[in-house]
């Protein structure tokens, strides 16, 4: 097919020759002409990056999901040149919902959203969109391609603009139930026979001496005001010790041949309503996934209930994305080696045998242990503890906050399913 | 329908109109005439448009369809009294009315109308080559036809390009269109007048150059020239006397019989063959030497952008270089290490020790003693005393190294008199022999 180069360059040639031939001073000059048009467009495609740009900006760059939150696109020509309909694209997925562009096509499961823009010479516009983001993870917004027309109206140029702009949107949080285990706990929780410490920062009295008591604590300037040996008391080393431990699925399982997209984003969801909750309680927390980070089997997020530790967790789920599953009944029985007393709270999408054996040994083990089972419609908290004289397999478990008629059908379908 | 798409069958079919303008003036239907040409195609294309809008309006009005027919009967009558051929009044009425059924619901791209524009300026090329065969008609008209119809081709690419499917329900703002219009009219129309200037001036001094070589050039081809072409002739003429002389050439050159004018070969009557080639020898010449003279800029211009060092090579360097560097005896390795040196030492002028001593290594570089990257001062310092054998230079750059090290490395600052006696160490190593 004929484009503009290749009938410019034959028009050019052919009346150059003519030129040649018949020496006409204006034959010279148009057929020249066709080749300046070729050279001012070669000129001016390649500086279209230094002369037009494209910028993003947004009031808010860490969402909820279904938060507004609107883009103001500007758009700058520095050049003398106007450019009437520009052009500027990008595409954003599918499922972030887009109000205020010219044009939004749905094509390949993304969304394609082109504004146009004019712009006067020297000149820039700004535009605001509104971006819906309906699921968690991050939207990037780093590439666009505009299509601005030439000088002579001959050609369209396209170029790629690279643009700075990510919103990074959190998982979404539903409605967890109180849970009922892991409050403060007074001291002498320890499960290793290690000597118990209270907590030295603060001091909470002094009391006579006795045999056993850690020289160090003795208080020196009460044993002389009293004449006998005084020891300093402390405050209970009270803190409850909560470990959110979250099972993700392989994104596809070749065995069973399914996408497990859709449970895993239940239990990041259920997750991250967990971590909020604890946030709102101010209670600390850990969380552990099965997940490979940095060289290491299973992701694992120090223990903290302040603001940006907050953040740290929404935003690590927010970005789970291409993870490594590892082995969740490995993680678990690593987890019976803890010497600290801890509530644990399991999220997830399947409670089979092993999974109950483990959680069952962490309760023998004296944690409290309460599980999620995302596979159901409205998951709830099971609290499991170990069977009197019995094994792993033989678990009672109790709803939390229902009935006690819902919990003694849960506890007999379990049992039934064990 | 929209205005923007009937605008985009309007202006296809305008293209349309000067396409044909073009044909009816290359078949010898219509006098190459600028004025009668211009009105044709501005006729013709109001014409078609309105014969379109009448289709077009057909959804609407079954009125304005009929009216297209009387408006068909219009354009030929009109044909017949502009071409004078029923005939061709009659194929010019159907090629208007098919040009509408086809055009008007078509959908059009941008290579389509790149398509009747090329079209029409081979067209018109061709008729000027029929012109310049025939000595018929005016080119000078065909020439500003051909200016019309580029000129009409940017705009006519401007409204296509904004008149293309704009996304559904977005409003244009109609003013800043027109603005935006304008001020790419502006930029057209400066940068059509830049190079029509430009042209000109560079046209201009090729002309001048031209005249100022013709006579020169002229000699010179004569002069070498005229000689072989005298030869060639005389061979020639040699040739045709034998050839009339011998009855079978004459029998198999003319069958007929010797009744043709010129059979006898004679190359007498004409011009001769060097008052025909000299012309097109002397351009060959003065070509050849813009040619040569251009490339001699070139590379002069080339050669300079090579940042040459400040002091001449001796005849000895090349010695040097092979002896402390037998891989780097080439000129290229040279090159590279003095870039590298030029990279790596990026020198402030305000500091003049610094700047004096990075002087120097280029100094250095040129008599083939370059500076390694992981070399302190004080080795380079050893390295030339071991090559040079001339005392005095060697006592130059150790004055010259000792100023750069105290000023580098001291703590207490440097003298001015140590900074003059730097300068005059430097200079005095740069005139040295």
């Amino acid at each position: 097919m004929m484009n503009t180069y290749t009938a410019f360059r034959l028009l050019g040639a052919l009346f150059l020759f003519y030129a040649l031939v018949s020496g006409s001073w204006f034959l010279w000059l148009f057929g020249g002409f066709f080749f300046f048009l070729l050279a001012v467009h070669r000129w001016w495609s390649p500086r279209i990056p230094h002369y037009v740009s494209v910028s993003l900006s947004a009031e808010m760059t860490r969402v909820m999901p279904h938060t507004p939150v609107e883009i103001r696109v500007t758009m700058q020509n520095r050049s003398w040149l106007p450019l009437a309909f520009a052009r500027v694209s990008f595409s954003l997925p599918e499922s972030v919902q887009v109000e205020g562009a010219d044009e939004v096509k749905w094509i390949n499961k993304r969304n394609y959203v082109q504004l146009v823009m004019q712009l006067p010479r020297r000149a820039q516009v700004e535009r605001t969109l509104t971006l819906i983001p309906q699921k968690r993870g991050v939207i990037w917004l780093t590439e666009m391609s505009t299509e601005i027309l030439g000088p002579y109206a001959t050609e369209v140029s396209r170029h790629d603009i690279q643009a700075e702009l990510s919103l990074l949107v959190y998982p979404e949080v539903q409605a967890v139930p109180p849970l009922s285990v892991g409050h403060t706990q007074p001291q002498g929780n320890r499960l290793s026979a290690q000597r118990l410490q209270d907590d030295v920062t603060f001091m909470r009295g002094i009391r006579p001496y006795a045999a056993g008591d850690r020289l160090k604590h003795i208080d020196w300037k009460a044993s002389a005001k009293t004449r006998e040996l005084q020891t300093r008391q402390f405050e209970y080393t009270a803190y409850a010790n909560w470990v959110i431990v979250g099972h993700i699925l392989p994104s596809y399982d070749a065995r069973t041949q399914t996408s497990n997209d859709t449970i895993n984003e239940k239990t990041i969801s259920l997750i991250a309503s967990l971590a909020t909750r604890c946030r709102r309680d101010n209670q600390m927390y850990e969380l552990l996934l099965n997940v490979k980070q940095r060289g290491k089997e299973w992701f694992h997020l120090a223990q903290g209930n302040s603001k940006a530790h907050h953040v740290q967790v929404m935003t690590h789920l927010a970005k789970l994305h291409q993870y490594l599953p590892t082995s969740f009944v490995v993680l678990l029985r690593r987890l019976t080696h803890s010497c600290e007393k801890s509530a644990w709270v399991i999220v997830t999408p399947r409670l089979d045998e092993e999974v109950l054996a483990e959680a069952g040994m962490l309760a023998r083990r004296g944690h409290a242990v309460i599980v999620f089972d995302t596979s159901e419609d409205n998951p709830m908290p099971r609290r499991i503890t170990p069977q009197m004289g019995g094994g792993a397999r033989q678990l009672a478990q109790e709803n939390m906050g229902t009935t006690p008629s819902i919990a003694r059908g849960l506890a007999h379908k379990e049992v039934r399913r064990i | 329908m929209r205005w923007d798409q009937s605008l985009r069958w309007m202006l296809m079919l305008s293209l349309e109109a000067h396409l044909g303008v073009a044909l009816l003036v290359l078949l010898g239907f219509l006098s190459a005439d600028f004025g009668t040409m211009l009105a044709l195609a501005v006729g013709g294309s109001l014409l078609l448009a309105l014969g379109g809008w009448l289709y077009q309006g057909g959804g609407r009005s079954m009125v304005l369809v009929v009216m297209l027919y009387p408006l068909v009967a219009v354009v030929g009558l009109v044909s017949y009294l502009l071409v004078g051929s029923a005939l061709v009044a009659v194929v010019l009425a159907g090629l208007f009315y098919w040009r509408i059924m086809t055009v008007v619901p078509l959908q059009l791209y941008d290579y389509d109308y790149l398509r009747r524009f090329f079209s029409t300026a081979v067209v018109y090329g061709a008729t000027l080559a029929i012109m310049a065969f025939s000595d018929k008609g005016h080119t000078a008209d065909v020439f500003g036809m051909l200016a019309v119809l580029v000129g009409w081709y940017a705009l006519v690419g401007y409204g296509e390009y904004l008149t293309r499917e704009l996304p559904s329900g977005m409003s244009v703002d109609q003013r800043m269109l027109a603005r935006l219009t304008w001020q790419q009219a502006q930029v057209q129309l400066g940068l059509t007048a830049l190079y029509a200037l430009a042209g000109s001036l560079v046209l201009g001094v090729l002309w001048g150059v031209w005249l100022l070589l013709q006579d020169p050039a002229k000699a010179v081809a004569s002069y070498i020239f005229t000689p072989l072409f005298q030869l060639l002739e005389g061979g020639l003429a040699q040739l045709t006397e034998k050839t009339s002389q011998n009855k079978k050439v004459q029998d198999l050159l003319q069958p007929g019989g010797s009744d043709h004018p010129g059979a006898d070969g004679s190359l007498a009557d004409g011009p001769s063959l060097a008052t025909l080639a000299m012309p097109y020898i002397t351009g060959g010449l003065v070509l050849i030497a813009v040619l040569a003279i251009s490339w001699w800029i070139w590379k002069r211009r080339n050669m300079s952008q090579i940042d040459a060092p400040p002091a001449p090579v001796t005849t000895a360097a090349p010695a040097q270089v092979s002896v402390i560097h037998p891989a780097d005896t080439g000129s290229d390795g040279q090159s590279d290490q003095l870039r590298s040196l030029e990279t790596k030492w990026s020198v402030p002028k305000d500091d003049p020790v610094r700047h004096t001593y990075y002087l120097f290594l280029r100094y250095m570089a040129g008599q083939g003693l370059v500076i390694e990257p992981d070399e302190t001062s004080q080795e380079f310092l050893r390295r030339v005393r071991a090559v040079w054998t001339d005392a005095a230079r060697i006592l130059l750059a150790e004055s010259i190294t000792r100023v750069y090290e105290q000023h580098r490395y001291g703590q207490g600052g440097i003298k001015q008199e140590d900074i003059a006696q730097l300068l005059e160490d430097f200079h005095a190593l740069e005139s040295a022999p």
